[in-house]
């Protein structure tokens, strides 16, 4: 069954219409913290955009905003912010579907399934592990004495650029389609961009470690007239922070070869405090 | 003898409730960060008008958890997201500092871990009336109706933190004033340690060969030897990527991309 050619002119209009897209990207915006479950993750966030938008693209006819709705009932999960592409690309689909029932309800689910695999990867190691990593340091870096500038740091540069990302992202998935989920899956801008921006995060990672943490010892070795202050006299004039840079370099070998949780590891910390405490290795 | 006010354990209780439901202020644009404790740490201090302290435990805490991922709604690290509402603000009117703020967050993770349980049975609950209401054509209603699963992140953040924050601060005193002075040092010494935690999982992430280590340590002395700000360093740091950034450019092109 195809729409009235009437009916075809606003869906196309849809596409380049500001305020539809501005409406759809809010309500993807406000739908993802709504109810994550176990059983379908992000899936209800899907779904409450597609409800959102029904009565635009079938007005009037609540049989197909419920077929559209049910659709949509099924486990999806993505990282939220690269995904915002997934969203803007089924959003896209739907409006084809609707011109003419030439889009069948499979091909957008399994788009949308094949899509969050990769898009998660790119958005976990981007945007988790790099982006939000590096804006904390800094925050951290500008808060260590007390002033309240880095939380303020931190949520402007993060929801600033997490909202520009999402948004561009949102809307070309919706006008461009696939086109704009393969551009970000297989451009070779994410091959370079990633190791440089690892580097990156290594580094300003290593200066944070610097400035936080400060592991001491107590030690102090006296044999008649000499006494020799472990901590300022062998520790410091070897390196400042050595010992900093010994805990964290053990953490990591622990970590990466041994295996160990990081639950364990705060655990085992515990042990391994009072032994410094009591020997003055440590203080 | 300070002493947390009823307005302001309220007050403490209703932002615990709105950050953990992930809306608070901007929905997805800001879910992410405003999860993080240094964040939460800001409201704390600014609600029990001591921000100065509260950033300094601020900082320790975020640090050991700076390398806290959600990858498929796993955490990695004991959730201390609710103990640190009622944690911190009694620290801070018993004077207590970072490790014991941090000790009772740990403390009540399993608790928290618990009650997020029982919080995603009712979800669930709320997931499969939502599918119910759109079988009914109810399309308007079943838009919003899934934020009544936050029904139960109201209990457990609002609830357990105001409560808590009331009755709590007498058991909290004798707790701090108790502790001897062993305790507290190493207390001391096992708070110099944490961070390293948080950290080194983030760089397992983020190193594939050791020798990536060589950017590791110089970020670490441009700090601990030249006493560089954590701004001068991330501006090394991205004169660094970008040279990084230009040096694969070759590669890139033979692909003909």
């Amino acid at each position: 069954m195809t729409a009235s050619a009437k009916e075809i002119e606003r869906l196309d209009s849809l596409k380049n219409d500001k305020k539809f897209v501005s409406k759809a990207f809010w309500t993807y915006n406000w739908a993802i913290p709504m109810c994550f479950t176990r059983e379908r993750m992000l899936g209800l966030s899907m779904t409450s955009l597609m409800l959102n938008v029904a009565e635009d693209l079938y007005p009037g006819d609540v049989e197909k905003q419920k077929r559209l709705g049910l659709n949509h009932c099924v486990f999806f999960n993505t990282q939220q912010g690269l995904g915002a592409v997934i969203y803007g690309t089924c959003l896209g689909l739907e409006v084809e579907r609707a011109k003419a029932d030439e889009v069948p309800n499979e091909v957008i689910q399994s788009i949308k399934t094949a899509l969050a695999g990769p898009i998660a990867g790119i958005g976990d190691s981007l945007i988790q592990a790099l982006l939000t990593p590096i804006i904390i340091s800094i925050g951290i870096g500008m808060s260590s004495t007390g002033s309240p500038m880095g939380p303020i740091f931190m949520f402007l540069a993060y929801t600033i650029a997490n909202g520009v990302l999402s948004y561009l992202l949102f809307r070309s998935g919706f006008r461009l389609g696939l086109t704009s989920a393969d551009i970000l899956v297989n451009s070779g801008v994410k091959d370079r961009l990633i190791p440089a921006l690892e580097t990156l995060g290594v580094l300003v990672i290593g200066g944070v470690l610097a400035s936080i943490m400060n592991v001491k010892s107590g030690l102090i070795f006296t044999s008649g007239e000499l006494t020799v202050n472990f901590q300022t006299q062998v520790f410091d004039a070897f390196l400042p922070k050595c010992l900093s840079l010994a805990a964290a370099l053990i953490t990591f070998w622990l970590i990466k070869y041994k295996k160990m949780s990081a639950q364990a590891i705060i655990l085992w910390m515990i042990p391994v405090a009072a032994i410094g405490y009591f020997t003055t290795l440590l203080a | 003898m300070a002493s947390i006010s009823v307005v302001q354990a309220v007050l403490l209780g209703f932002f615990s409730f709105i950050t953990a439901t992930g809306v608070f202020p901007l929905g997805w644009l800001s879910m992410n960060i405003m999860s993080k404790p240094l964040i939460h740490c800001l409201i704390i201090g600014l609600i029990m008008g001591n921000v100065a302290d509260a950033m300094i435990v601020g900082c320790v805490i975020q640090a050991a958890y700076i390398g806290q991922m959600s990858i498929g709604g796993v955490a990695t690290l004991p959730n201390i997201g609710t103990a640190l509402w009622f944690a911190l603000p009694l620290s801070l009117i018993s004077g207590a500092d970072a490790a014991i703020t941090l000790t009772i967050c740990l403390a009540f993770a399993p608790i928290n871990t618990f009650a997020n349980e029982l919080g995603n049975i009712f979800k669930q609950f709320i997931l499969h009336a939502d599918d119910a209401l759109i079988e009914r054509g109810r399309i308007k209603q079943a838009v919003w109706f899934p934020y009544l699963s936050h029904i139960s992140t109201f209990i457990t953040s609002f609830v357990f933190v105001t409560v808590i924050c009331l009755v709590g601060q007498s058991a909290i005193q004798a707790f701090v004033e108790s502790i001897p002075s062993w305790v507290s040092g190493i207390l001391n010494v096992y708070i110099s340690l944490v961070p390293a935690v948080g950290f080194m999982m983030l760089l397992v992430t983020l190193i594939h060969d050791n020798l990536q280590f060589i950017f590791f340590i110089v970020g670490f002395m441009l700090c601990a030897s030249m006493g560089l700000n954590t701004m001068s360093i991330t501006a090394i740091g991205c004169l660094v990527a970008y040279v990084i950034y230009l040096c694969s450019k070759p590669a890139d092109a033979k692909e003909g991309k």
